[in-house]
Parts: structure tokens; C-alpha cells; sequence
């Protein structure tokens, strides 16, 4: 872990009588991106307030490389904003300038640069982000996604060493999500910039944050790296993270891993007499992650969904089929033998090679390949650990890109 | 029952909040004159907010001044020649106009047409979180915004002023000589032989004045919108900092009328 660019020291706020921040410590690492999740009204904000310096602590300090910000004299304090970019949840644009001129406002007023050199460098940004075309307009003439980017444009243009992303999705589209999501990842690898983002975009963070904090009820109580926090056993935080899964699985119409299991052992109770057998099948979409970070979520999940779909038309009717992982499909055929199953696994392998899951994800191309295997399950025998054993030997049945 | 404890309490709150405010009033002020003298100077926004409050204020100032100066000719002419004294028409007119009634007049109707606008943009602004964007990108958002709307301010209130004794004498000539009949030579005569230069420096450094405290209290009250006692948030808070700036800075246009005119005279 980088050494910590900034750190909260026992950090209290108080707004009247209601206690927002309530002794927090944590630490937000330089050059990476380092998101804080909460419920709304919790005070991810005023976190972000304090750093940039529009709200101060009741007690407590914040440390900026070792330094104390209240301490810091005029100069250094305008030294830091100087390195800092805010971007508001509102986004905050001036509304009587045009998009152009918002963005080249700050170069205009701490540069001395030219403007001819103001304006090459303000049209390259808004290239960039593909909003070149709308240059001259006003940001009441154009959409909320567009003054998102516009905003984005404005806090990038200085090329700061931190910047501050409040909520910076939300209301826009699930498209314009996942793009202000792969933009700032994309620009933060290439510029290594400190990022500290306040979002409500369970599971996206997940994907491109280096560090995930949780505060709930004035405190943070779950901080580390975005698979410690998804694997924290604390029920607000699993509370929050599920929350957002039930609804990503209403999405792709699978059940649950827990569903699945409960319809395993319930399979098995409803044969009384004999040795009951079920043949499970198991399907991995192997690169999905990178599908996840490069063209979004969304796109991810639908390739998803549709290859449970093709599962699911060749396992038919009476038959279960479920999302066991972000990555795993399992469907469970009772009374099926492992030629049977096999079978079945051919069928997919057909299908899918007939016709491709992704047709058109609309960018650069990226390869991904679907993988699949057969297990036995018997009466007593644990979900998991079956599931676990067929993942090492499970056989390559397409390598895909997508187009 | 009359509890003097209470009294003399309520009495030292008040006398705090007021000496806090002013306090606070009187830094917003400061920073703003400072921001005249720091780089970069903002010659652009000191261009806008002159055409705004400046030239964009000319048709209405004159207006109200050649109504002035005709509704006053007339009621003078009237009056005086009850007493055959007509022939200071042109002095009387001329007199109110330039030491009394244009700095004072002139002054209210900028401050009613540009005083709240300052107000409601900078408190549209201040909650729609422009000025804190501002302020997270290390620009001084009392320079940006305040000090070149103070400088408009002070030097369109006195060009204003001489706009409105012009066109208000001009009335007071149409309605006193062309339809009353008073005559043209008097007129003139005894309006240059009773006004002199000094006379006419007062009333133009007196919207100077003006010019200082309608931009500073529009601006403040609109900075500060959603801070200010009894104004509220959002939308509410914008309006009710739009009212009070021109109210207070009328109030104040008048006060101030009465201490300058009392030192120059």
C-alpha cells in the first residue's frame, strides 16, 4: 500500500445537534483511486468538504503529507488547492459561460498561458471526452451526462495530483455510468492522480477503486481493499453491498448462490427412497472482469444473462439453473447422468458457437472464452466444494472477442 | 413583567450579532478593494458589469430624470410666479437637480435595477455551488465576482448622476420655457450665475458614495444568501437576499445623503 497522501485523525463534525462525523480515522493512499460508500446522508460529502477545505472540523485534525491542513499558512493552503479538482455532485458549471469557457476558466485565471494555447489545450480535453461539439453551448442547453463530462473536463484541465469526485454518476443513464466510470479509471492510470470518489455504484467501485471506506452513522466501518470490504462480516456492510446484488440479479434473472444451494439439499429430501443423483453443470465466462472494466457493467451482465438464457433453453424445463458467482452459471439436472449432462454441454457449445453471445458492445474488441464441466452430486454431498472441483477441470468450449 | 436582566441581555445579543456583523461586512469589503490591486486584474468582468450596471442603466436614468426635471419645473413655475419670481426657475430647478435630487434619485433606480440583480446572481450562485467551485479552483470568488461589480459600481453611479442632470434640466427647460413661457435667456443666466464647480463636484462625489454602498451591501447579501438571519435556503433564501439589498441600500443611499450633504454644505 502507497504511503498515505492524506489521513483523518479523530476527525468530529457537527451540524447543530446531529453528529455527521464522530472520531474517524482513515487514510487515503497517493496515485490511487480511493472510494467511500455509505448510505445518503451520512456525510460522504462533508468528508470530501474537509479535504478541499470549504468546511473545517469541530475537532480533530486532517493530516496532508504529514502536515496539519488547519495549520498550513495561506500560500501553502492555496498551494494545495492549486494541486486539487473538485468535482461536484451537481457538477456545479458556471451557468452564464459556455461549456468552453468553463472549462478554460481556471487556466484563464491561474495560467498565464496564452490563449491560443488555452484553447488547443481546452478543445484536446473536450475531444477527449467527446464533447468537442458542444464547445459553445450553455450548460442548461445541454444534458446532465454532458455537464458531467463538462465537469470532468473543468477538473482535469489542470492536471491536479488529487481530485474529488462527488458522486459523479449519478442520474445518468447506465451507458453514461459505466463511461464516466471507465473515464476516470482510464485517466487515472494514465495520469496518476489521487482520487477520492464518493459513490453509490455497488458493484462498479468495486472494479476500478483501489480502496473502498464505508461510513455509516458518523463512522467508517469497513476500510481496506474492495475485496476485504465485500468479504467484511459486519451486517451494515454486507447489508449495503447485497442491497445493490439483489437488484444486479433481478437484472440478469438468475437465482441466488444461496437459492441454488437451498434447491440442492431440497432436491435431494424430496427423494425418499433410493440413492438420489443430480448432474450439475458448470459454466465460467473466463475475462469477464475485463469486460466489467473495459465496456462496463452493463455489458458484462448481458453477456451474462445471455448465455444462462442458452442454458437454460438446453438443460429445458424442470430443471434449475443460477448465478453460483460473478462469473459462474450452474444449472442442476435431478436424475441426470454424466453422458446426459455432457450432452447437454454440447448442445450450449453448438448454440453458442452458432451464433455469438455479444453481437455488438459497440467498442474495441476483447476476447473472452466460455468454459464448462460435469460433476455427480449425491445426497450429502456439500454444494460448495463440488462446485469448487469442477471449476479446475472445466473444458474450453468457445473463445469469443467481441465486436 | 418588565425583567431588566433579560433586557440588558437581549440588549448586549443584539449589540454582539450587530458588531459581528458589521465585522464580517467589513472584511467581504476590504477583500474586495484588495482584489483591485492583486493579479490578474479582470478586465473583462470590470467590462461587463460597467455595460450591465453602466450603459444598460442609461435609458431608465434618463427617463426618470426628464420626468423630474419637468414635473419640477412645473410646480415651480407655479409657485414662483405667485410671487413674480420666475425668473429663478432655471436656479431652483438646476440647484435641487444637481445637489439633491439626481445623486439621490439616480442612485435608487441603479440600485432597484442593478443593486438586485448583483444580489440574485451572486446568490444564485452561492446555491446553485458556483462560488464554492470558485473557491475549490483557487480563484478568490470575492475577486472574481465582487470586486469588478464594486468598481462599475463606483464609477457608473456619478456618469449616471451627470446623465440624469442633463436630461432633467433639459425637461425642466421644455416644460419652464417651450410650454410655460418662461423666458430662454433668464433661464439659463440665472441657472449658470448660482451653480458653481463646487457644486457640481459635490454632486457627483456623492454617488460615488452611493455607487460603494449599494454594491457592497447588493453583493454581500447575495454572497452570504443562504447565512443571513431569517432568510432560509434555496430559492427562498435568494429572493429574500434580493429584497433586503435594495431596501438596505436605499435606506442607506438616503442616510448617506444627509451625512455627506451635511459635511460638504
Amino acid at each position: 500500500m502507497p504511503d498515505p497522501l492524506i489521513e483523518f485523525c479523530n476527525v468530529s463534525k457537527k451540524f447543530g445537534n446531529l453528529t455527521i462525523l464522530d472520531n474517524i480515522n482513515f487514510s487515503i493512499p497517493k496515485g490511487q483511486i480511493t472510494t467511500i460508500i455509505g448510505k445518503s446522508g451520512m456525510g460522504k460529502t462533508v468528508i470530501l468538504k474537509h479535504l478541499i477545505g470549504l468546511m473545517a472540523p469541530d475537532s480533530g485534525h486532517i493530516l496532508f503529507e504529514g502536515k496539519k491542513l488547519s495549520e498550513l499558512g495561506r500560500r501553502e493552503r492555496s498551494f494545495m488547492k492549486s494541486k486539487s479538482g473538485y468535482m461536484f455532485q451537481n457538477v456545479a458549471l458556471f451557468d452564464s459561460m459556455t461549456a468552453f469557457d468553463n472549462i478554460a476558466l481556471p487556466l484563464r485565471e491561474k495560467t498565464k498561458m496564452s490563449e491560443f494555447d488555452i484553447y488547443l489545450k481546452v478543445m484536446g480535453r473536450m475531444e477527449k471526452l467527446e464533447i468537442d461539439h458542444i464547445a459553445d453551448k450553455y450548460p442548461a442547453q445541454i444534458s446532465g451526462g454532458m455537464q458531467k463530462r463538462v465537469g470532468l473536463a473543468r477538473v482535469l484541465v489542470m492536471e491536479p495530483e488529487i481530485i474529488l469526485f462527488d458522486e459523479p454518476t449519478t442520474g445518468l443513464d447506465p451507458v453514461r455510468k459505466n463511461a464516466v466510470h471507465a473515464m476516470i479509471a482510464q485517466m487515472q492510470a494514465e495520469l496518476k492522480f489521487t482520487a477520492i470518489m464518493v459513490s453509490h455504484e455497488i458493484p462498479d467501485i468495486f472494479y476500478f477503486s483501489h480502496k473502498v471506506a464505508m461510513l455509516d452513522q458518523g463512522h467508517i466501518i469497513a476500510e481496506g481493499a474492495p475485496d476485504d470490504v465485500q468479504t467484511n462480516n459486519n451486517e451494515i456492510v454486507q447489508q449495503f453491498i447485497q442491497g445493490s446484488s439483489s437488484l444486479r440479479d433481478a437484472l440478469t434473472g438468475l437465482s441466488h448462490k444461496g437459492t441454488l444451494a437451498h434447491q440442492f439439499e431440497h432436491e435431494f429430501d424430496r427423494v425418499a427412497q433410493g440413492n438420489p443423483f443430480a448432474g450439475l453443470l458448470v459454466f465460467r465466462v473466463k475475462n469477464i472482469d475485463k469486460i466489467n472494466n473495459y465496456l462496463g457493467f452493463s455489458v458484462g451482465q448481458e453477456l451474462f444473462r445471455r448465455l444462462a438464457e442458452r442454458v437454460s433453453s438446453a438443460v429445458g424445463q424442470n430443471h434449475y439453473n443460477g448465478k453460483y458467482s460473478d462469473d459462474i452459471v450452474v444449472a442442476m439436472m435431478p436424475g441426470v447422468d454424466v453422458e446426459t449432462a455432457s450432452k447437454v454441454i454440447k448442445a450450449v457449445q453448438e448454440d453458442i458457437n452458432k451464433q455469438s453471445l455479444l453481437l455488438s458492445a459497440g467498442h474495441k474488441p476483447l476476447s473472452y472464452s466460455i468454459e464448462a464441466g460435469v460433476v455427480m452430486a449425491h445426497k450429502g454431498n456439500d454444494f460448495d466444494k463440488l462446485i469448487t472441483n469442477v471449476c479446475d477441470k472445466l473444458d474450453n468450449i468457445g473463445n469469443f472477442e467481441t465486436n | 413583567m418588565f425583567n431588566p436582566i433579560l433586557a440588558v441581555n437581549n440588549l448586549g445579543r443584539v449589540s454582539i450579532n450587530a458588531i459581528g456583523g458589521l465585522g464580517h461586512a467589513g472584511i467581504f469589503m476590504l477583500r474586495g478593494i484588495s482584489g483591485c490591486i492583486c493579479y490578474p486584474w479582470g478586465y473583462t468582468r470590470f467590462s461587463d458589469q460597467l455595460l450591465f450596471i453602466g450603459a444598460k442603466s442609461v435609458f431608465v436614468v434618463a427617463l426618470v430624470g426628464l420626468f423630474t426635471g419637468m414635473v419640477m419645473s412645473l410646480q415651480l413655475y407655479k409657485t414662483l410666479v405667485q410671487f413674480g419670481a420666475e425668473g429663478v426657475l432655471g436656479a431652483a430647478v438646476a440647484r435641487s437637480l444637481i445637489l439633491e435630487l439626481a445623486p439621490v434619485l439616480a442612485s435608487l433606480v441603479i440600485a432597484g435595477r442593478a443593486g438586485s440583480a448583483m444580489a440574485a446572481e451572486l446568490g444564485i450562485m452561492r446555491i446553485s455551488e458556483q462560488i464554492d467551485a470558485l473557491d475549490t479552483m483557487d480563484i478568490s470568488p470575492i475577486k472574481f465576482l465582487f470586486t469588478p461589480r464594486l468598481l462599475a459600481s463606483i464609477l457608473s453611479f456619478p456618469l449616471l448622476t451627470a446623465i440624469f442632470n442633463v436630461v432633467g434640466i433639459f425637461g425642466a427647460y421644455l416644460i419652464g420655457v417651450c410650454l410655460l413661457g418662461a423666458d430662454n435667456g433668464i433661464f439659463w443666466n440665472s441657472m449658470i450665475s448660482t451653480i458653481d464647480m463646487y457644486d457640481i463636484i459635490c454632486g457627483l462625489i456623492k454617488p460615488l458614495f452611493f455607487g460603494f454602498v449599494t454594491a457592497w451591501i447588493c453583493c454581500y447579501r447575495g454572497y452570504f444568501c443562504t447565512t443571513l438571519r431569517g432568510g432560509g435556503q434555496g430559492a427562498k433564501a435568494v429572493g429574500f437576499a434580493t429584497t433586503s439589498a435594495v431596501v438596505i441600500s436605499s435606506v442607506w443611499i438616503l442616510i448617506l445623503d444627509y451625512i455627506l450633504t451635511s459635511f460638504m454644505f
